[in-house]
């Protein structure tokens, strides 16, 4: 009867000391996991869109035939221009309205946007270490068609986007823009 | 009678020993802890001081885009967002001059606050605009923040006899000291 009551009296020190260990481990789990991650999804989706809209309002000097100078808006002329005259086989070799340049070779205006976009990326998102995928897709009646797409590093799994920046095109179809952001 | 008392001596000591062996590993099993807990919150609190500033400086950024002094105004209609008018921040650093110590200390404390021109790259390239810093004396962290904005231009050299207005990509940097 002593016995049995000295065992009893182990078990629940045993006990006590399981749950005190078992209370121990809860504490340190919610320390642990605990998120930290809603400011950085904030940032990173602030950052995403005002990246997109600061190119859409960003113009650049394009010459024009004659020799001249004209300022052209990223978004109303050239990302219109490139939806216009897409080249289908996926090549820069067709005509387009504007023929820009930045290292004194004109250009399709889609060949232009994806170096300067991917070069105004990569001095900003790039310099601090942000991976991103800069994609523009024009959204027919039928099909929807890739015009833009590069990026950086592998930007798949945990990203933010910038949210769909839409530019209605006559007769083409919409274009749509978005910009993914990881890290 | 002697060797009576001895025997029940010793059967008493047996449980004070006991006693004193629990009572030590629990006092041990207490001080690990109190170790342990003081380190798990110096961590913490080392955490929350660098998680303060980089809010202080996310904070600082939102008052730089909403800063009437600075935000792309069109008449009545509602200013553009992400948006840094130059004329006005070129104005906004000379007024810096005179309330940088009182009316913006109250706005950025201790941090810097410089915007940068990224593209389209101008020849010379432009310097970036210094446009409030106040460095803590004796700081000993330092938290960059950045942020993308369009830099709206209204005349331009190229443009005099047209005025158009000219939108450069660039970003703002906001330094936090503590």
């Amino acid at each position: 009867m002593r016995s049995r009551k000295k065992g009893q009296a182990e078990i629940i020190g045993l006990v006590v000391i399981v749950i005190m260990l078992s209370l121990g481990l809860l504490f340190l789990a919610q320390f642990a996991i605990k998120d930290a991650g809603e400011k950085k999804v904030f940032t990173r989706k602030g950052l995403a869109y005002s990246s997109v809209n600061s190119i859409m309002k960003t113009t650049v000097l394009c010459e024009k035939p004659s020799g001249s100078l004209e300022a052209v808006s990223l978004e109303k002329d050239l990302l219109e221009d490139c939806a216009r005259n897409y080249c289908r086989d996926g090549s820069f070799n067709c005509d387009s309205k504007f023929r820009c340049s930045s290292t004194g070779i004109e250009m399709h205006s889609c060949e232009f946007l994806t170096n300067e976009i991917s070069f105004m990326l990569e001095n900003t998102l790039g310099a601090w270490n942000k991976d991103y995928i800069f994609e523009s897709k024009l959204a027919g009646a039928n099909n929807v068609e890739t015009l833009l797409s590069f990026g950086s590093g592998s930007c798949f799994g945990d990203r933010d986007s910038s949210g769909i920046f839409p530019l209605n095109v006559e007769g083409s179809g919409i274009v749509e823009t978005t910009l993914f952001l990881c890290n | 009678m002697i060797f009576k008392n001895f025997k029940k001596q010793k059967k008493g000591q047996l449980p004070t020993l006991e006693t004193i062996g629990v009572l030590f590993i629990f006092f041990i099993l207490v001080f690990f802890g109190i170790i342990f807990y003081s380190k798990f919150q110096e961590v913490n609190f080392k955490q929350k001081q660098t998680e303060l500033v980089a809010k202080r400086a996310m904070d600082t950024t939102l008052k730089i885009l909403f800063l009437p002094e600075l935000q792309c105004s069109r008449g009545e209609a509602e200013p553009l967002d992400n948006c840094i008018d130059i004329k006005k921040l070129e104005a906004l650093q000379t007024l810096m001059d005179d309330h940088g110590n009182d009316y913006y200390f109250n706005l950025f404390s201790f941090s810097k606050i410089s915007v940068h021109e990224a593209y389209p790259l101008t020849k010379p390239a432009r310097e970036p605009w210094v446009l409030y810093n106040k460095e803590k004396p004796e700081w000993t962290a330092k938290e960059p923040t950045f942020f993308v904005v369009a830099l709206k231009d209204e005349v331009d050299p190229l443009y005099a006899d047209e005025a158009e207005t000219k939108f450069s990509y660039g970003y703002v940097q906001v330094e936090v000291y503590s």
